[in-house]
């Protein structure tokens, strides 16, 4: 699987959408055929940020083996679907199922979104570079603004707790404070918004598009400057506007990807 | 709820959850100690605040977020909300029958907090039955039972609607029948009766709720009646007792105490700020130290202000926000005081006055009442009063309900039962008796029997007291009853 340009391809598969119509009439589907649909299919979901990771130190124990107790254990019954055939000849038999469990109707509405959320799973099993990838594509579909399907009223809330769950821990290591210090609130005017220290708080407002600019980039922290916006962008560098201090104009600043590190490379 | 108000919820509800995710807590599954965001959930929920969908979105989100930290996902598919979920476990899925260990860990995840169990009750096919109570007010001396011993059942009254019939009963050992009797019995006196009619018909009468066995005075129980007598039932020979004694009970009874209402209740203010002032008699009838579910009522009640106050559900000045305050400061609480300094007592309802001033009285007169009330519908609910025992620290009133099921004493603390709605609406109990004493109920006990429970009220009755309204209030309604303490012979002792 790669993922280059906000597209994950599978490099097997040149014809996925070919391969797709063939699945659709019943033939098998690759698993990677499976995650790049997937991809696509949750492109804007919330759900990747109310789930994904926040930070370097927040980490997703997610793996593949996982997955796939996940998709053949006792939450797929609990979803009203049934558990794996049995093994071949020579395995253990099977569990035998509790003769006063009743069967529950799970609504198809919740089986859908079950379905949903375990092809969820199963994109932020493919590792955190992914993971990041996948939520900064979500980040810029809800920051180009309103389209059908994009309900922004609704989704602020959500938006605002994905943004302060990701800028509260950078801003909090950029000062050296508490991030529950750290207020933040959605910058929805012109501008990139505003960040000043209130007694012992920081207020920072910034737009959705800092999440996929600047925290899925992996540099909102930069040579002691926090980074709220990109003025260009040519990998493995960038221009960005960049605080040196809360309540300080922001300066420009030309940043530089060395391998393991962003840096600053110079001013202007 | 204004669509601004509820994103202000929403919003402050999915940063706390943001602030405990950092914390990198360690769900342990099915508990009966919540987390601060299904705490900070259920709260803005009860106040109208949230819609239950939204609260329960945010709730799972949190959830289904920890989990994957901690390398389980399947709790990430199984906090999704099932729709239509009954709002109790279905019989078969009690845990008293011994599940296999995988079976019990899914059947606590879903009977937990940690479950999608946010679900309304499914809708009663028609109006509750109505219960209907008739005073007894005798005594059935009881055959002496091992070593001498004799008690005595006191017969309170008869409640029954058209499928359900109890006697409730306080009952006692009374004495001993020689000088070398053992020591007195830690269990009820049980002695079986039964019942028969006018025509003949004869009836099980089994004894429910006798508790536990710990030597206690008195019982406060019920005598369930199987088959319910029918309409028409002129009268029921309850017994036989010591020397074959039985009690007759004539079930055609003019002028009962019926009681009024239900009325608008006084404008009390917001749900939030009703929330409040619920929590406020929690604290006054359980005590501010008392724990559930891991935390004190104290603390539950500062994170309850937070939430509602912070979130916008309520403005910091709201009077209620300031009476529960001055309630607080003094039950010896810090829940922060206005810049102004100290609440006036005379802000506090009259409620919460009385029950600062014979909070710790212990002067209740020691005796049984029996009387018999039929409370008009409130909220879909009926009830009749039937009957109390006054203790000197305390009373327990007996009232059969229809169409109502208790939410037992943890609301706050749990935030009402994981399957539980909480926007449903619940009815308070208070009591006040002629001597102008308020009382709040401090427990109920609703044992095995549907539809039978006993409240504790507290603090005591006042020694003068000749009688007690009892007051239910739900839905900006109020109904009303008030009944007599007619003291069986001997009277109460003070």
């Amino acid at each position: 699987m790669r993922w280059a340009d906000g597209e994950l391809t599978a490099a097997d598969h040149p014809d996925v959408d070919g391969e797709l119509v063939l699945a659709a009439l019943g033939g098998d589907k690759s698993e990677c055929v499976a995650l790049v649909g997937a991809w696509s299919a949750h492109a804007e979901d919330l759900d990747v940020l109310a789930l994904g990771p926040r930070s370097p130190a927040d980490q997703l124990a997610v793996t593949w083996d996982l997955v796939e107790n996940l998709r053949s254990g006792p939450a797929q019954r609990l979803m009203g679907q049934p558990g794996p055939p049995g093994r071949p000849g020579g395995a253990q038999p099977a569990r035998p199922r509790p003769r006063s469990l009743p069967m529950r109707q799970v609504p198809a509405d919740v089986r859908r979104a079950q379905a949903r959320r375990a092809e969820l799973v199963g994109l932020f099993a493919l590792g955190r570079d992914f993971q990041l990838a996948l939520s900064g594509t979500v980040a810029a579909a809800w920051s180009a603004g309103p389209a059908p399907g994009r309900d922004l009223a609704a989704a602020r809330p959500a938006l605002t707790g994905a943004l302060a769950g990701r800028l509260a821990p950078a801003a909090a290591g950029w000062l050296g404070i508490d991030p529950d210090a750290v207020r933040v609130s959605l910058h929805e005017a012109p501008g990139w918004g505003a960040a000043a220290l209130d007694g012992g708080t920081l207020r920072v407002t910034l737009p959705v598009r800092w999440l996929a600019s600047v925290w899925a980039a992996g540099f909102p922290v930069v040579g002691g400057h926090l980074v709220v916006d990109v003025l260009e962008a040519a990998w493995p560098r960038a221009r960005v506007r960049a605080l040196p201090r809360p309540g300080a104009p922001p300066a420009v600043l030309s940043i530089r990807y060395d391998g393991e590190h962003w840096s600053v490379a110079g001013t202007g | 709820m204004a669509a601004d108000g509820a994103g202000q919820a929403e919003t402050y509800l999915r940063l706390l959850a943001e602030a405990e995710l950092r914390r990198a807590p360690v769900l342990h599954g099915p508990g009966s100690q919540p987390h601060r965001v299904s705490l900070a959930a259920t709260a803005l929920a009860s106040a109208g605040a949230l819609t239950l969908d939204t609260a329960w979105q945010v709730v799972a989100d949190f959830q289904a977020a920890c989990a994957l930290r901690q390398g389980d996902p399947a709790p990430a598919l199984t906090s999704l909300r099932f729709r239509g979920w009954p709002a109790g476990p279905p019989a078969s899925l009690t845990l008293s029958s011994g599940p296999p260990a995988i079976r019990h860990s899914v059947i606590q995840f879903l009977a937990s907090s940690y479950r999608p169990g946010w679900a309304r009750p499914t809708a009663a096919s028609g109006p509750p039955a109505a219960p209907a109570a008739i005073p007894i007010g005798a005594t059935l001396p009881l055959p002496a039972e091992r070593d001498g011993w004799y008690g005595e059942h006191h017969l309170l009254a008869l409640t029954r609607t058209g499928t359900e019939a109890a006697i409730t009963v306080a009952t006692r050992w009374a004495g001993q029948t020689r000088r070398s009797a053992g020591p007195r019995p830690r269990h009820a006196p049980f002695h079986q009766v039964g019942a028969v009619d006018d025509r003949g018909v004869r009836y099980q009468a089994a004894l429910w709720d006798m508790g536990i066995e710990d030597g206690r005075e008195w019982w406060d129980c019920h005598l369930a009646l199987t088959p319910a007598p029918p309409d028409g039932t002129r009268w029921l020979d309850i017994g036989p007792g010591a020397r074959g004694r039985c009690i007759r009970v004539e079930l055609a009874q003019p002028d009962l105490v019926t009681g009024a209402g239900p009325q608008p209740a006084a404008p009390d203010g917001s749900p939030a700020a009703r929330l409040l002032d619920r929590a406020g008699d929690e604290l006054l009838a359980r005590g501010p130290g008392r724990r559930v579910a891991g935390l004190t009522l104290a603390s539950r009640v500062g994170l309850l202000i937070t939430d509602l106050t912070e979130s916008g559900a309520l403005a910091a000045g709201d009077p209620a926000v300031g009476r529960l305050i001055g309630l607080g400061w003094r039950l010896g609480m810090d829940l922060g005081l206005p810049p102004d300094g100290r609440i006036p007592r005379a802000t506090l309802p009259e409620t919460w006055r009385s029950m600062l001033a014979c909070g710790d009285a212990g002067d209740g007169p020691v005796g049984v009442a029996a009387f018999a009330a039929n409370l008009p519908e409130i909220c879909g609910a009926r009830f009749s009063l039937a009957g109390l025992r006054s203790a000197s620290d305390g009373a327990t009133l007996h009232v059969m309900a229809s169409g109502w099921t208790p939410h037992g004493s943890g609301w706050l603390a749990h935030g009402l039962r994981s399957h539980s709605d909480p926007s449903h609406v619940t009815l308070t109990w208070q009591a006040r008796d002629s001597a102008g004493r308020w009382h709040l109920v401090t427990g109920m006990h609703w044992g095995s029997r549907e539809g039978m429970i006993q409240m504790q009220l507290a603090p005591p009755l006042h020694p003068g007291a000749t009688s007690v309204e009892v007051i239910v209030t739900g839905g900006g309604r109020q109904a009303r009853a008030t009944v007599p303490l007619c003291w069986l012979p001997g009277g109460p002792d003070r």
